[in-house]
């Protein structure tokens, strides 16, 4: 345990440098700090837009409204919670902007295979396809928690609910994902199939 | 209707999936084969582990290190696009056709008024009747005959002349800034389409008015040439 707290101390320590050097407008800082956090920004505003263009816009307006507020970063806590609630918050108003907009086909869920789908890249997709239609707070729940490893209680701070609340919603949300997924005829991976469990257990 | 057994196998499965690795997970994976339900319970379980699991290997990257950098330069509040957008639309919001009009009409007149004024026989002298009388020996005791050159030379002359002639390009710049905005304003039509000047009902079409007004004018409103540039 005494690792982690190191690793969690030398990484704030770290976020604190490198947030003064963004401040200072440090233009190798600017580019180490998007270059560090596109990863979880850009995979968050994908998973929760569902659509290439508009993560990679909201994930680049994310970046432009945390760096010229850095000011109002509380350097006592990591950066990465603070960055995921500004990406959480730019996504919300991009899928309420996206709700008054017709939409486009791109959006449409393609029609169900009738075929059991195994395949490792269906199951991205399918899974992408599921998040989709879920309800926004559920799916914010589910990426934030299984995307972003950011615990119950951490998820209730940055979407401002009680970490029970955050728990129904995440249960919601897979028992929902799961049921779509069984709808499309999709197949868990082979490792987690009932024949393998069988197999193993004999 | 799910037993007892099913009921707590369902909120252990609903521990584990709250657990990023469960303790109990080969216990739960054997517990599955036990009925139909904990075998569907399980399968859901496994349905979403699995996807998870695949969807976290193939994330998604994006490099925005550049976009970012760039939008950052730009000064908060002002996108380059919308500022664009933006220009253009007051612009033309700003300077409705019907002014741009009255300027070009205006900036016509004044240019044809100087113009007039500049080159007006009380202002320029006649090198005619200069010559005339010098060869007629007119004029002894009175004020001697002027040369032409001698008289594009008289700084008075020169100076007016100067002024009109700053005034007339000057003018004749503004015009066509005026005239340009309204020829702007005219709807773009394909250029590698050759365009008729009038269409089939007769009436003019304006890529056409547009084409002939652009050349009226870098006619009229070229720059006047100096000596040096004539010769």
């Amino acid at each position: 345990m005494g690792t982690e707290d190191e690793t969690e101390f030398v990484s704030v320590e770290e976020d604190v440098q490198l947030a003064r050097r963004c401040r200072d407008g440090d233009e190798s800082a600017l580019l180490h700090f998007v270059e560090r956090f596109q990863g979880i920004v850009f995979g968050l505003c994908y998973r929760m837009l569902g659509h290439r263009q508009d993560a990679e816009d909201t994930a680049q307006e994310v970046f432009v409204r945390a760096l010229r507020s850095l000011h109002t970063w509380d350097g006592e806590r990591p950066l990465k919670p603070w960055l995921l609630a500004i990406a959480a918050n730019r996504c919300r108003t991009a899928l309420g902007k996206r709700a008054k907009r017709p939409t486009p086909t791109e959006f449409v869920v393609p029609p169900a295979v009738e075929e059991s789908r195994g395949n490792r890249d269906d199951l991205a997709e399918e899974l992408q396809l599921a998040l989709d239609e879920l309800r926004e707070d559920y799916r914010l729940c589910f990426e934030l928690f299984h995307f972003q490893d950011c615990g119950c209680e951490e998820i209730g701070q940055m979407l401002g609910c009680p970490p029970g609340t955050v728990k129904t919603w995440l249960h919601r949300a897979r028992r929902e994902l799961a049921r779509f997924l069984e709808r499309r005829g999709v197949v868990p991976h082979a490792r987690f199939q009932l024949e393998a469990v069988r197999a193993s257990s004999s | 209707m799910p037993d007892s057994n099913s009921k707590q196998y369902a909120r252990r499965l609903r521990d584990a999936a709250l657990d990023r690795e469960p303790a109990d997970a080969r216990e739960l994976r054997a517990e599955a084969a036990a009925g139909p339900t904990n075998e569907r319970l399980w399968r859901r379980y496994a349905l979403l582990e699995s996807a998870v699991e695949v969807a976290r290997e193939r994330s998604p990257q994006a490099d925005l290190r550049l976009a970012v950098l760039a939008e950052l330069r730009v000064p908060e509040g002002r996108s380059p696009l919308g500022q664009t957008a933006t220009s253009v639309a007051g612009r033309q919001a700003g300077r409705p056709v019907g002014g741009a009009r009255f300027a070009v009409v205006a900036a016509a007149a004044a240019v044809l008024l100087l113009t007039v004024l500049a080159f007006s026989p009380e202002r320029t002298p006649d090198p005619s009747t200069n010559s005339t009388n010098r060869l007629a020996g007119k004029g002894q005791g009175e004020e001697p005959a002027v040369d032409p050159q001698e008289a594009v030379a008289d700084p008075k002359l020169e100076t007016l002349l100067a002024d009109a002639t700053s005034a007339y390009v000057g003018l004749a710049r503004e015009t066509r800034t005026a005239f340009a905005e309204v020829a702007a304003l005219v709807p773009e039509i394909d250029a590698s389409v050759p365009a008729p000047l009038v269409d089939e009902s007769g009436d003019w079409v304006p890529s056409s008015v547009r084409d002939g007004v652009d050349r009226t004018l870098d006619f009229l409103f070229e720059p006047p040439l100096d000596d040096a540039t004539r010769t």
